[in-house]
């Protein structure tokens, strides 16, 4: 039994005792739901920070 | 400042740091921590554990920095271009390039560089684990988020950014993952160092894994356990990795074919989460959040797993992770700020369509 709670250990310290409170949730935006399935790992880390796009619309006048 | 002074400056400076690492040292190793030599509980694994308490808090103070300059960056930026939306929005409503335009900047740069951000702190933590293991291989580790969009299935689980591409996607209800389940209850990380066990005995649930090959599986005989090596050069647990599917869900066989590093037995899943009872958060902010009156609310999860057994400890593990976990939560929470909370932006969705479909 000693071995099966040495297996299995969760939570901090001490708190043994189950709580049972219910949380709640926050979900995600659509978009980026949609946006992660179309990217991959290496695709990402070779985006830049800014795109041309993106500095050009920064760079209009208001 | 005279040599006499800056001798004796560079020596209480000394000092301080020195007392300074003593502390953390101390700190670390008051649970599994400290510098001691840790022998995991898989004897197959055959992972030496060497915790370098100052290397650890190095790469934490590394990854602070760092983030601190991206953040700041993602705040402002974003900020600029939602402005740019909204001006447009308000000045030239009937021109719907120009505004198509600006909700698809917005909504890349936010999408990309929330990526950018996963990526980056996933990268800390491979130091960390390196430090921590030298030997690969080292955690998989991926942020699932709260997925409301699936028709018809409430209560869905997606993962969104990995630390490598894995080839299948995740998407099931939190109920079909045990480890999921309990952070949902509790609102408290999960980390289970035997999973074998664990399912076995039916206390242990996940989507990638056949329920009939679990109640089979059992230990290797030594000609098997000797014949089987991984490309790690560690013994393969073949009727283990029989036990999962290449992918998530489905009621079908599982395949030998599971990428290796999926076939995990250890696993730690840290939540992200705003505590709704913080009498310090105010009502107003709770509203803008839409946070439930409960405990918790659970807006991610950091989750980690690995091939062996009795990985991941109590100490540091679960600390350095709810250090990464609480900072990818700061980009996270202003991603939602202008896209979901934001009425600009979903007003803009639904004169524009969805930035994905309309990009030019």
């Amino acid at each position: 039994m000693a071995a099966k709670k040495e297996a299995y250990y969760k939570s901090p310290a001490g708190s043994q005792v189950e709580r049972t409170e219910q949380n709640g949730v926050i979900t995600a935006d659509k978009g980026l739901l949609r946006y992660a399935r179309s990217v991959t790992v290496k695709v990402i880390n070779a985006s830049p920070i800014l795109t041309e796009r993106e500095k050009a619309i920064l760079r209009e006048a208001s | 400042m005279s040599d006499e002074l800056k001798s004796l400056a560079e020596g209480t400076a000394k000092g301080a740091a020195e007392g300074i690492m003593a502390g953390i040292k101390n700190w670390f190793s008051r649970g599994n921590g400290g510098n001691k030599k840790i022998r995991t509980q898989d004897p197959t694994a055959g992972l030496d554990v060497d915790f370098n308490a100052i290397e650890v808090v190095r790469i934490l103070n590394k990854a602070v920095c760092v983030n601190q300059a991206h953040l700041i960056q993602y705040i402002v930026l974003a900020g600029a271009l939602h402005k740019k939306l909204k001006d447009r929005m308000r000045e030239e409503p009937e021109d719907l390039s120009g505004l198509t335009n600006r909700l698809g900047a917005l909504y890349d740069f936010l999408n990309r560089n929330l990526g950018l951000a996963a990526q980056r702190n996933f990268r800390f933590l491979h130091d960390y684990y390196l430090a921590r293991s030298p030997k690969p291989p080292w955690p998989r580790i991926c942020l699932k988020l709260p997925d409301e969009n699936q028709p018809g299935r409430a209560n869905m689980l997606a993962d969104v950014f990995r630390d490598s591409d894995v080839g299948y996607n995740s998407i099931y209800p939190v109920e079909e993952n045990t480890g999921h389940v309990e952070v949902m209850r509790d609102g408290q990380f999960f980390l289970c160092s035997d999973i074998p066990s664990l399912a076995k005995e039916g206390r242990y649930k996940n989507p990638r894994l056949d329920p009939h090959r679990v109640e089979e599986y059992g230990p290797q005989n030594e000609e098997e356990l000797s014949e089987s090596i991984d490309k790690y050069g560690y013994a393969r647990d073949l009727a283990w990795e029989r036990c999962w599917r290449p992918s998530g869900g489905g009621d079908g066989p599982a395949r030998v074919d599971a990428p290796l590093e999926s076939c995990y037995k250890s696993t730690l899943i840290i939540p992200m989460t705003l505590k709704s009872h913080d009498k310090d958060l105010s009502g107003d902010f709770k509203e803008i959040m839409g946070l439930e009156d409960k405990s918790r609310n659970i807006f991610g999860y950091l989750c980690f797993d690995h091939l062996a057994g009795g990985y991941f400890n109590n100490d540091p593990d679960v600390a350095v992770g709810y250090v990464v976990a609480d900072i990818l939560s700061l980009y996270y929470m202003t991603q939602l700020n202008y896209t979901k909370r934001s009425t600009t932006y979903q007003r803009s969705i639904e004169l524009c369509g969805d930035p994905l479909e309309t990009e030019t």
